[in-house]
C-alpha cells in the first residue's frame, strides 16, 4: 500500500473477509488545499464489513483523506480515482455520497443551533427515502437506536451539538451512524478529546451498531492512538505519513507502533520517497490547518 | 410628511361621529377617554411627525409607514369606515371587563408622579419628539380600547387571546394589560391586516405590579402593501417579571417599538423579537430598556432573517439612571441574510449614569455558514434542504425561548401560514 497496493491478507480475520465485495477502491489519490498538496498518492481497498485503522502523526493527511472522501469543497482532487460501490465517488456531491452509504463521523462536529437532533436526523433520514418516515415510526426507530447506545431519551430534543461536551458530540456522531445505517463509516479521530470512560462508551456504541446489523458497516478508523483499537478491533492497520500510506499490516502493526513509536516506520517511508523531489516545502502549516477543518 | 400635512389630516377628523369600541371600560372611563382624545387632537396639530433627520428614524422613512395618511382616498368621515379595528378578547373571563381607568390611576405599586394624573396613558418617558407625535396620533385614531386586568394573586394557566383585525385602510387600537400584585398570566395578541394597502397602528401598555409575572406575545404575518406600527410599553414593578415577544413576518413596512421601564427594585424584563422578511420588506425594531430602579435585569434578543431585497433595522438603547445601581442589561442582535441584496443594520446604544452596573451588547450579521451546510450535506441533505433547516433552526431557537406555551404555539402557527415549518 502507499505507493503499492493493499496486501491481500494479514491474519485469519482478513483471510476470511477478503472474500467480501469491494466497497471502496482508492487508487493513487492526490489532493491539495489551495496550492498545497496534502494527499500524494493514496491507494486503499476496503471490502464490506472490514475495519481499517489509519494511523499517523499530526499533519500526515489523515483528516484530509476523510474530508476528501466526504466531498469537502475546500479540497481539490489533483489525481487518482475513488470508486464506491463501483461508482465514481469523486463525481458525486457530498449529499449523494451520504445517501449512497458513506458516513463521516467528524473530528469536530458542527453546532447547528436551533435544530434538534431529532429534527436533524429525521430530515437526514427522509433525504434518503422515497416516502417520508412518519413521526411515530421515526420516534420508535430513534428510541431503538438510543436504547442500543444507552442514551438518555432527552438527548434527542437538544439542539445539534449546541453546548455539548466533547464526549457528547462524539456520541451524537455515533447516534447518527446508528440511525443512517451507512455501508461505510469513516470515523475521524472519534477518540480525540475523550476520557477513558467516554472512549469506552463511544467505542462500544460503534461495536453495538456493527453487531446489530447483519451487514455490518465497514469502518475506516482514523486515529492517533492505539487505545481505541483496544475497543474497536481492526482487520488492517495503515500508517499514513506525508500524504502517503507508508506501511500496512494487521493488528500487530498497531501494537508495534505502540511499542516503538512512529519514528522507525517513518524512516521506512522516507526511504520510499527518496529521490522524489518535494515541491511542497512550507506547506506543513497549511496542511495542519486543513486537517483541523 | 411634514407638519402641514398632519394638520390637513386632522382637519378631516370628525371626532363626535366616531364610534369607538370600548371593552372593559365604565361610562366614566369612556367619557374620560373621549376627552383625552379631544385633547390629543390639539397635540397632534402641534407636534410634527418624525422625519429621517431625527436620530431614531434615520434608517426608516416615516413615509414608508404613515404615507397612507396623506392619501385622499382615506376618508375618515365615512360612516362605513368608522370601525377601523375590530378587537376581540378571549380568555379567563374574570380578568376581562373588570377594571376601570380609575384602577390604573391608583395602581398601588407604580405610583403616579402627580396625584390624579392618568399616568399610564400620559407617561411620555422615554418618548422623543417624533415618537410623541405618533403616540398622539395613535391615541387620536384609536377606535378600540381594551383593558384587561388580572386581579391580585390570581394565577391564570389559560392565556388571554387578543385578536386585532383591521377593517379599513387605517386603523389604530389600544390595549392595556394590568397584572396585579403576585398575579401571573400569559397574553397572546394577533394582528390581522386589511386587504390591500393599509396601516395598522397598535399600542399595548403592560403594567406588571410587584411579584407579578407576565408573558406577552405579539404575532402577525402579512403580505402585500400592508404596514404595521406597534408600540409595546412595559412598566415593570418590584420583583416582577415581564417577557415580551414580537414575531412579525412579511409586512411591506413594519416598525415595532418596545420599551421596558424598570421602575421598581428587582424587576426583570426580557424582550425578544423575530422578524422574517422577503421581497422588499422593511422591518424596524426599536427598543428602550430604561432602568430607573436599582437591581433590575433586562435582556434583549433581536433576530431577523431577510431574503431578496428585504432590510432589517435594529436600533436600541439601554439607559441606566444614576440611582439604578446593580443593573444587569444586555442587548443581542442577530441577523441572517439569505441573499446578496438583503441588508441589516444593528445600532445598539448604552447610556449609563450609574457606577455599579453590568451592561453589554453584541450584534452579528451573517450569511449561512458553509461548514454547517457541509456537515448537513454529509448527512444526505441536499443543499436546499440544509439551507432550509439552518434557517428554521435560527428561527426555531428564538421560538423555543418564548416562555409561554400559547405564545410559542401562536408563533409557530403564524409561521406555518407563511409556508415555513420548524419541524421536518
Amino acid at each position: 500500500m502507499g505507493s503499492g497496493k493493499a496486501s491481500p491478507s494479514f491474519d485469519a480475520v482478513s483471510e476470511r473477509r477478503i472474500q467480501g465485495k469491494v466497497l471502496l477502491n482508492i487508487q493513487d489519490l492526490s489532493a491539495q488545499i489551495g496550492e498545497c498538496p496534502i494527499l500524494k498518492g493514496i491507494s486503499l481497498t476496503v471490502r464490506e464489513g472490514e475495519v481499517h485503522a489509519i494511523m499517523g502523526p499530526n499533519g500526515s493527511g489523515k483528516s484530509t483523506l476523510s474530508k476528501v472522501l466526504a466531498g469537502h469543497p475546500s479540497y481539490e482532487i489533483t489525481g487518482g480515482t475513488v470508486e464506491f460501490k463501483g461508482k465514481n465517488l469523486l463525481s458525486m456531491a457530498p449529499d449523494e455520497r451520504s445517501r449512497d452509504g458513506l458516513f463521516l463521523a467528524f473530528q469536530y462536529p458542527q453546532e447547528i443551533s436551533g435544530v434538534t437532533i431529532s429534527n436533524f436526523l429525521r430530515t437526514a433520514l427522509n433525504a434518503r427515502r422515497q416516502e417520508p418516515i412518519s413521526a411515530v415510526d421515526f420516534r420508535k426507530l430513534l428510541q431503538l437506536k438510543m436504547d442500543l447506545l444507552g442514551m438518555d431519551k432527552g438527548f434527542a430534543s437538544r439542539f445539534v451539538n449546541d453546548g455539548f461536551s466533547g464526549g457528547e458530540k462524539k456520541r451524537n456522531e455515533v447516534l447518527q451512524l446508528a440511525v443512517l445505517e451507512p455501508s461505510l463509516a469513516v470515523l475521524d479521530e472519534t477518540d480525540s478529546g475523550l476520557d477513558i470512560d467516554a472512549l469506552r462508551i463511544v467505542s462500544s456504541g460503534v461495536n453495538a451498531i456493527r453487531e446489530e446489523r447483519c451487514g455490518a458497516p465497514a469502518v475506516i478508523l482514523i486515529t492517533h492512538y492505539n487505545r481505541i483499537l483496544d475497543y474497536i478491533k481492526p482487520d488492517f492497520v495503515h500508517v499514513l505519513s506525508d500524504g502517503r500510506i507508508i506501511s500496512s499490516g494487521g493488528p500487530s502493526l498497531a501494537r508495534e507502533l505502540e511499542e516503538k513509536g512512529y519514528d522507525w516506520i517513518l524512516q521506512k517511508g522516507d526511504q520510499q520517497k527518496s529521490g522524489q523531489q518535494e515541491s511542497d516545502q512550507g506547506c506543513s502549516f497549511i496542511s495542519a490547518k486543513a486537517s483541523s477543518l | 410628511m411634514n407638519k402641514s400635512s398632519t394638520a390637513n389630516l386632522v382637519k378631516r377628523w370628525e371626532l363626535p361621529k366616531r364610534e369607538v369600541c370600548y371593552q372593559g371600560l365604565s361610562q366614566d372611563d369612556i367619557s374620560q377617554w373621549i376627552n383625552f382624545q379631544k385633547a390629543t387632537l390639539q397635540m397632534v396639530s402641534d407636534s410634527p411627525l418624525p422625519n429621517e433627520r431625527m436620530e431614531w428614524w434615520k434608517y426608516t422613512s416615516p413615509r414608508m409607514l404613515f404615507g397612507i395618511l396623506e392619501n385622499d382616498s382615506v376618508n375618515y368621515s365615512n360612516e362605513k369606515q368608522l370601525k377601523d379595528v375590530e378587537v376581540s378578547v378571549s380568555g379567563p373571563t374574570i380578568g376581562v371587563a373588570d377594571a376601570t381607568f380609575q384602577n390604573v390611576k391608583t395602581f398601588d405599586s407604580i405610583e403616579s408622579k402627580k396625584e390624579g394624573q392618568f399616568d399610564l396613558l400620559h407617561d411620555m418617558a422615554p418618548l422623543d419628539q417624533g415618537a410623541r407625535s405618533i403616540f398622539f396620533l395613535q391615541q387620536l385614531f384609536s377606535s378600540a380600547v381594551t383593558l384587561i386586568r388580572v386581579p391580585s394573586g390570581t394565577k391564570f394557566k389559560e392565556p388571554f387571546f387578543i385578536n386585532a383585525k383591521a377593517k379599513s385602510a387605517v386603523g389604530s387600537y389600544l390595549t392595556i394589560i394590568i397584572v396585579e400584585r403576585g398575579a401571573s398570566a400569559e397574553f397572546v395578541e394577533e394582528v390581522e391586516s386589511f386587504a390591500g394597502s393599509s396601516l395598522l397602528m397598535g399600542r399595548t401598555e403592560i403594567l406588571v405590579d410587584s411579584e407579578g409575572l407576565c408573558s406577552y406575545t405579539l404575532s402577525g404575518a402579512t403580505k402585500g402593501e400592508h404596514s404595521l406600527f406597534h408600540r409595546i410599553r412595559g412598566h415593570v414593578g418590584r420583583a416582577s417579571s415581564l417577557d415580551v415577544t414580537s414575531a412579525i413576518f412579511g409586512a411591506k413596512a413594519a416598525r415595532i417599538e418596545v420599551d421596558c421601564l424598570m421602575k421598581k427594585d428587582g424587576g426583570q424584563a426580557k424582550i425578544r423579537s423575530l422578524a422574517i422578511g422577503s421581497d422588499k420588506t422593511h422591518f424596524d425594531l426599536h427598543t428602550n430598556q430604561i432602568h430607573i430602579a436599582p437591581n433590575c435585569k433586562s435582556e434583549l434578543s433581536a433576530n431577523a432573517v431577510m431574503s431578496d431585497r428585504a432590510r432589517s433595522v435594529y436600533y436600541g438603547l439601554i439607559e441606566v439612571a444614576e440611582n439604578a445601581h446593580g443593573t444587569d442589561a444586555y442587548q443581542s442582535s442577530k441577523n441572517l441574510l439569505l441573499s446578496e441584496d438583503a441588508r441589516a443594520d444593528s445600532v445598539p446604544n448604552l447610556k449609563i449614569l450609574a457606577n455599579e452596573v453590568k451592561c453589554s451588547h453584541g450584534a452579528t450579521v451573517a450569511q449561512l455558514n458553509d461548514d454547517e451546510l457541509f456537515y448537513m450535506q454529509s448527512r444526505g441533505m441536499s443543499r436546499k434542504m440544509a439551507e432550509n433547516l439552518l434557517v428554521s433552526g435560527f428561527i426555531g431557537k428564538t421560538v423555543a425561548e418564548i416562555p409561554g406555551k400559547f405564545g410559542r404555539d401562536k408563533v409557530q402557527s403564524t409561521l406555518s401560514t407563511t409556508g415555513m415549518s420548524l419541524e421536518a
